[in-house]
């Protein structure tokens, strides 16, 4: 019965998406806009600094990690922001009523308007994957891992921020906050191994890194080094910390609605 | 009986002036908003600096612009980013809103020029005063502490003019998109490319754009006017005034184009709406 819901939830966003196609296209060409901004800036960049890889590789890392941070949803953190649509208007009441997981049931429903989304940013890893010159199975191996701890970390961070909504309803700026930190120090906009110092240190004990830097990196490298593998241990930890944290948060702002009704 | 131009201008002044009030109102009713704002503005400006700060601690420049200088390019950058979100895009937004929803009935029926209207239906002060500065502060303090260029006053004479009509130029641009809206309905998608492709030339300074990008950025998609010439201006590395002076036709052509386009767009949608 619950699956079903989930499921019906899944394919009613995914309908309503689908209605607007020309909205699609547009950010289908929004993206690629975006992305040959990105990748022209780098290709500038590449050609100053002694040791960068080619522009080819840079391409696949550009590739790959906004595929990534665009698939788990770390990029604009829409998911935080349908916690806060249904918070502040009110919808999560009719969640609640339902014998559903609420924050599974608004998930369900928000994956659905991501379907297309999602394809594209498949398109753009597999895109990502042609640009590296070959590939061995270790690196699709971590790969797959590091996504999964990428799908965590952005659903933690996600929930984290969406459930804010309890307190503020007027919470998109904040969602706008944490999208800036998370766009810097998460590697989509710059390589972490352009910082340097204690704030690389930092930024590998963060959990950001595993938002987008980490598999794009695991893909062009076909060992794995101690910066990987402190970044890999860290998204482990931050999971394994702020999962059931994050979850915490959500049940003690459900606690405030329901008392107060906002 | 025609309107003499001293009247025309003065509507349109009475019309931005209640306009920018009824904004500044808006803004004051939702004080926590506002602080968020702030909050985002301010955060995105410091992670931008640690951004060029971590490039910069690898290159020493980027297109032939120094540390210094493309802090002065980031500087036009956001001056011209905090202008198009003052009275520009928000107003796009709105009216594509008020296309789909019928609202704009409202504003074609009011004896008012509803061109000028829709334009400046929403200046936000409150975002001038309270979120453009706050926010660059930290931008201007680095640019002050690391400066080692020199404007000239030809420079700044120049650099000023190519920032307005550049500006002008890429609002007629994105507004020419947004008038899509009129055919299709739908404006989020075409409002959220226009505003891509007219920061598209925010990230690099104009000598880094190769001669065809070049030509583009300066005629049918003028997203290299208002930023990458503004600052090649202002530092002197385009002396050459004939690029303004393209600029300014570029403007003055977009402006035709807008107003031509819009007179097709009401038609369209008065057939519509019948």
């Amino acid at each position: 019965m619950r699956f079903s819901a989930y499921k019906d939830s899944l394919i009613f966003g995914l309908t309503q998406v689908t209605n607007y196609r020309s909205e699609v296209w547009l950010t289908i060409v929004n993206k690629f806009v975006y992305l040959s901004g990105t990748i022209f800036l780098w290709s500038i960049i590449g050609k100053s600094v002694n040791g960068i890889a080619g522009v080819t590789s840079l391409i696949s890392y550009f590739l790959i990690a906004n595929g990534v941070q665009g698939l788990v949803d770390a990029e604009s953190l829409r998911f935080s922001r349908a916690i806060n649509n249904e918070v502040k208007l009110g919808g999560l009441s009719a969640h609640l009523l339902r014998p559903v997981n609420p924050v599974i049931f608004i998930y369900s429903s928000f994956l659905g308007t991501r379907g297309v989304v999602t394809i594209m940013t498949l398109i753009l890893i597999v895109v990502g994957f042609a640009f590296l010159p070959s590939v061995i199975p270790l690196q699709i191996l971590l790969f797959i891992l590091s996504l999964f701890l990428a799908f965590i970390v952005g659903f933690v961070i996600n929930l984290f921020v969406g459930s804010l909504s309890f307190w503020t309803p007027e919470a998109s700026h904040l969602q706008n906050v944490f999208s800036h930190i998370v766009r810097v120090f998460s590697g989509v906009l710059i390589p972490v191994s352009f910082f340097s110092g204690g704030v690389k240190t930092l930024l590998l004990f963060s959990p950001f890194p595993a938002l987008a830097y980490l598999p794009s990196m695991v893909m062009q490298s076909k060992t794995v080094s101690v910066e990987m593998l402190t970044i890999f241990l860290s998204a482990i930890f931050w999971s394994a910390l702020l999962l059931p944290l994050s979850f915490w948060f959500w049940r003690k702002g459900l606690k405030r609605y329901e008392a107060i009704g906002i | 009986m025609k309107q003499s131009v001293f009247e025309e201008i003065r509507i349109r002044w009475v019309i931005l002036r209640a306009n920018a009030l009824f904004s500044l109102r808006e803004s004051l009713a939702y004080s926590l908003n506002n602080w968020g704002g702030l909050a985002s503005t301010v955060v995105y400006m410091l992670t931008y600096l640690v951004f060029l700060s971590a490039i910069f601690g690898k290159v020493k420049s980027v297109a032939g612009y120094n540390y210094s200088e493309i802090l002065l390019f980031t500087l036009v950058t956001q001056f011209n980013f905090y202008l198009s979100w003052i009275w520009s895009i928000k107003n796009l937004d709105r009216l594509g809103e008020d296309v789909k929803s019928g609202k704009l009935d409202l504003i074609l029926t009011k004896p008012l020029p509803a061109l000028w209207y829709v334009t400046f239906q929403k200046v936000d002060l409150f975002m001038l005063v309270f979120e453009m500065w706050p926010a660059t502060i930290p931008l201007i303090y680095l640019l002050l502490k690391n400066a080692t260029f020199q404007i000239g006053f030809r420079g700044l004479i120049l650099g000023i003019l190519s920032f307005v009509v550049g500006h002008i130029a890429i609002h007629c641009f994105q507004f020419l998109l947004a008038l899509v809206t009129f055919w299709t309905g739908e404006y989020r998608g075409l409002n959220g490319l226009g505003y891509q492709i007219a920061i598209f030339g925010d990230s690099l300074p104009l000598e880094a754009y190769p001669k065809a990008l070049m030509s583009m950025g300066f005629t049918a998609v003028p997203f290299l006017i208002h930023s990458g010439l503004t600052t090649s201006l202002l530092l002197g590395k385009t002396t050459d005034i004939r690029w303004l002076f393209l600029a300014t036709g570029v403007m003055l052509a977009f402006l035709f184009i807008k107003n031509k386009v819009w007179s097709l767009a009401l038609r369209q949608y008065s057939s519509a709406s019948s």
